[in-house]
């Protein structure tokens, strides 16, 4: 019976993750360390890791009214779960006599996780016990290395999946549209390609070499995903890419919130769902800022039930699925070589906007700070570095190598000086009709309950309604509606849900989000070991 | 004292520095994967010139991507040791260090603390011993072969390499290093008219403050992308502030103003 013994990574649970996939152990253990100095974000990190053990985000949440209901809940969100009757988590101030109890001969410790002086001390107390273990670690390369004796073995076909990677390092459910599939790659690799005003684009044939029924719609530019995603996974690197991608939210009852704005934005959707809460809705100029919110409150707590009785039509449910998203990306990659996630954004133009580089920069970022590569792929001629961002060519896509050959053969671009060439009309400035100041409104509603930063969350919510130009909108939010709805901007901090803070933040009872102080931080302990005792039994 | 610390190469320059600056030991090895081997140069040279009393050797190991080697190369070299050796562990990769400690018999640990930066022995079962260490801003840019100009006090120079308008800085109690340039808003006092600047004047915002990342960035090339503090303080507008390098921050002063999209 070989024994597991890794540290918990407080920072990013990614890699005590990893150590549990790669290696091959019939128990676990998973020492966390001075726990009483963990953070909010530690905490956090480790309900993600309790919950990633149990194989589905679906109990993540503590609350029962954040809980999703078997109706609605994906099973592709899910993963394979690890032997929960075998793993267990134990906690120490230090590495001491407790933390390696039972430890054997050919056990195996993966020091990947924690601290260089933690690490020491793990070693020094097993050689003082005179015990022959093999001490491994996991590689940026997707490997595990016994450290004791230079053994390398390839986790190519256990490491984690994408969606466990996204869940682990940021907390989003991930729901893929399609996989990328070398064959087709090839296939757009091989396709000719013709010039039309400036942008490169595949010969019409190309339909008929996938197997298409149709022809490909070349005015919209999905088929630019498409080629893209099927020409990236032809990289000997990339392990999987998916087109398509949307990033959710682990609580029911705040994507609940998300999904009603997304729906109430798309008139087909509408008619699938109880005309009681499909309107915008209106401030009663009768009640009190509080009043407001609270009745607003209630509506919310109406429509997260009615979602949850699962009284509708299946049409309905597959709208609310596809508008449940905060982030979407048009395609993700993971490198297994580098351990990294290439996030795509494709535009089908000859040149790209400043804004269109910075967004997806910014965004990956967001969900990836430090595995986070953004790719914008284009069909303009040149690939080359933008703002700092890779912005290829698509048929440059062919050459696994094409990032690298970028920064070493073109000069990097500031994207102003391109915009000399073209002529510039002035911006316009935000001045929002009736229906945009419902949605905005509306959307600043929804991040009241559901904090998000104003760029790029913000944005993109408006964005995804088509409000029109945002150009000016922190300053006429800031004139127009702040002492209306009583909320203050803070313009430090944009990128961060801190932007805004309302006077009034008056949340129904039962939905208060846990405060992480004190106190608090020993209940929400025990919560996990109940958690875990719950996933055990 | 030991007879002999080990010691590989990262991209901090404290935790070496502090190391021959304790006197825990008359002889250290310093071992540097080929990647490295531009700071090893540095080193030795700084080395020569600055500790010719201690025995400083160095070793090159097999290259970073080819970790099993490593492994391979530290047991060898470790199984012909029988004196008690010193393992500093606070410099390098774990893959790097960690192989010397887990295939040796005989050895100690040895670490850098921060808070006042101290090394601390482990002499187990004995109490540990405490050296004290001072560094001095200038050592740790020499060792990596900088130093600052006399006669301003504010140029880094390398050679040939010349950086002006970036401070460094020593947190002696933390051990940290820190490089430090202004945005051109803050040092112009142009910060309140960020949203309000001319054409011409946006243009030169933005190369002077592209000149200063560029500073940083060539500044982390030496001293390591986690081997020291990368700041600009002050407003910078974007394309400059959203593609900002994640090492490098951005603080800004009380006055700062950030620019709505």
């Amino acid at each position: 019976m070989v024994s597991l013994f890794t540290i918990f990574n407080r920072n990013d649970p990614t890699p005590t993750a990893r150590s549990l996939r790669n290696v091959k152990w019939d128990c676990a253990k998973v020492i966390i360390l001075d726990m009483e100095h963990f953070l909010p974000k530690h905490i956090n990190n480790l309900k993600r890791l309790v919950a990633w053990t149990s194989g589905s985000a679906r109990h993540y949440s503590n609350n029962i009214d954040d809980q999703w209901p078997d109706h609605l809940w994906q099973d592709e969100w899910d993963w394979t779960p690890l032997n929960h009757n075998k793993l267990g988590f134990v906690q120490a101030k230090y590495i001491g006599d407790n933390v390696l109890e039972g430890v054997e001969n050919g056990d195996y410790i993966d020091i990947t996780s924690g601290s260089k002086a933690q690490t020491g001390a793990i070693i020094k107390a097993v050689k003082s016990r005179g015990i022959d273990v093999n001490f491994v670690l996991q590689t940026r390369a997707g490997e595990t290395l016994n450290l004791s004796t230079g053994e390398i073995t390839s986790n190519s076909s256990l490491d984690l999946t994408l969606k466990e990677s996204i869940w682990l390092s940021s907390g989003y459910l991930a729901s893929f549209g399609v996989k990328g599939d070398p064959a087709n790659g090839e296939i757009w690799i091989a396709a000719k390609k013709v010039q039309e005003s400036g942008k490169t684009r595949p010969d019409e044939k190309v339909s008929s070499a996938l197997g298409l029924k149709r022809n490909i719609n070349l005015e919209t530019g999905f088929w630019l995903e498409h080629a893209s995603a099927h020409i990236l996974s032809t990289w000997p690197s990339i392990s999987e890419v998916f087109i398509g991608v949307r990033l959710i939210k682990p609580s029911f009852s705040k994507v609940a919130g998300a999904a009603n704005f997304a729906i109430l934005s798309k008139p087909w959707m509408k008619n699938e769902f109880d005309n009681k809460f499909m309107n915008w809705w209106k401030d009663d100029e009768k009640l009190t800022s509080k009043e407001n919110s609270e009745a607003r409150a209630i509506f919310y707590c109406e429509w997260v039930d009615y979602l949850r009785d699962g009284n509708i039509s299946e049409k309905a449910k597959q709208y609310f699925i596809e508008s449940v998203h905060s982030v979407e990306f048009d395609f993700i990659a993971k490198d297994s070589e580098s351990m990294t996630v290439i996030i795509g954004e494709c535009k089908d133009k000859e040149k790209v906007t400043e804004g269109e580089v910075g967004r997806i920069h910014s965004l990956s970022k967001m969900v990836f700070p430090t595995t986070g590569h953004p790719l914008m792929v284009y069909s303009g001629r040149k690939s080359k570095l933008v703002n700092g961002v890779y912005t290829i060519a698509w048929p440059d896509l062919k050459d696994p190598n094409i990032m690298m050959k970028t920064i070493q053969e073109e000069p990097a671009v500031t994207l102003e000086e391109e915009e000399i060439k073209v002529p510039k009309k002035s911006k316009e400035k935000v001045s929002p009709n009736e229906e945009q100041l419902e949605i905005l409104k509306e959307s600043l509603l929804l991040i009241k309950f559901d904090p998000r930063s104003y760029n790029p969350q913000f944005i993109e919510l408006l964005r995804k309604t088509e409000f029109g130009t945002t150009t000016g909108l922190l300053s006429w939010l800031e004139k127009n509606l702040a002492d209306k709805m009583e909320f203050t901007v803070d313009r430090k901090s944009l990128k961060t849900t801190k932007w805004i803070s309302w006077k009034n933040n008056a949340i129904p009872e039962g939905k208060e989000s846990t405060s992480f102080q004190g106190d608090e931080i020993k209940k929400l302990l025990e919560k996990i070991v109940e958690l875990l005792e719950d996933i055990k039994s | 004292m030991l007879k002999m610390v080990i010691s590989t190469m990262g991209d901090s320059v404290s935790p070496s520095l502090s190391l021959l600056v304790s006197n825990v030991s008359t002889s250290i090895t310093f071992f540097y994967t080929s990647e490295n081997i531009k700071n090893a140069e540095s080193l030795q040279y700084f080395c020569q010139q600055r500790f010719p009393e201690t025995l400083v050797h160095f070793l090159e190991l097999p290259s970073i991507a080819m970790p099993g080697e490593i492994v391979k190369y530290a047991k060898e070299f470790m199984s012909g040791k029988n004196e008690k050796v010193g393992i500093f562990l606070t410099s390098g990769a774990k893959q790097t260090i960690f192989p010397f400690l887990i295939n040796s018999t005989t050895s100690t640990t040895v670490s850098l603390v921060h808070s006042p930066l101290r090394i601390v022995v482990d002499e187990f079962p004995l109490p540990s011993k405490t050296v004290y260490v001072e560094l001095s801003l200038q050592d740790l840019l020499a060792s990596r072969g900088w130093e600052i100009s006399e006669e301003d006090g504010k140029t880094l120079r390398r050679g040939d390499l010349v950086i002006s308008g970036v401070s460094a800085l020593f947190d002696k109690e933390r051990g940290l290093l820190i490089f430090m340039g202004q945005s051109y808003l803050l040092k112009t006092g142009k910060e309140d008219e960020i949203h309000s600047l001319s054409r011409s004047m946006k243009n030169q915002v933005k190369e002077k403050d592209q000149i200063t990342i560029s500073n940083l960035t060539l500044l982390s090339e030496f001293f390591g992308r986690n081997g020291a503090n990368y700041v600009i303080s002050g407003a910078l507008r974007s394309p400059n502030r959203s593609v900002l390098p994640h090492f490098i921050e951005n603080k800004l002063v009380e006055s700062s103003l950030q620019e709505e999209e």
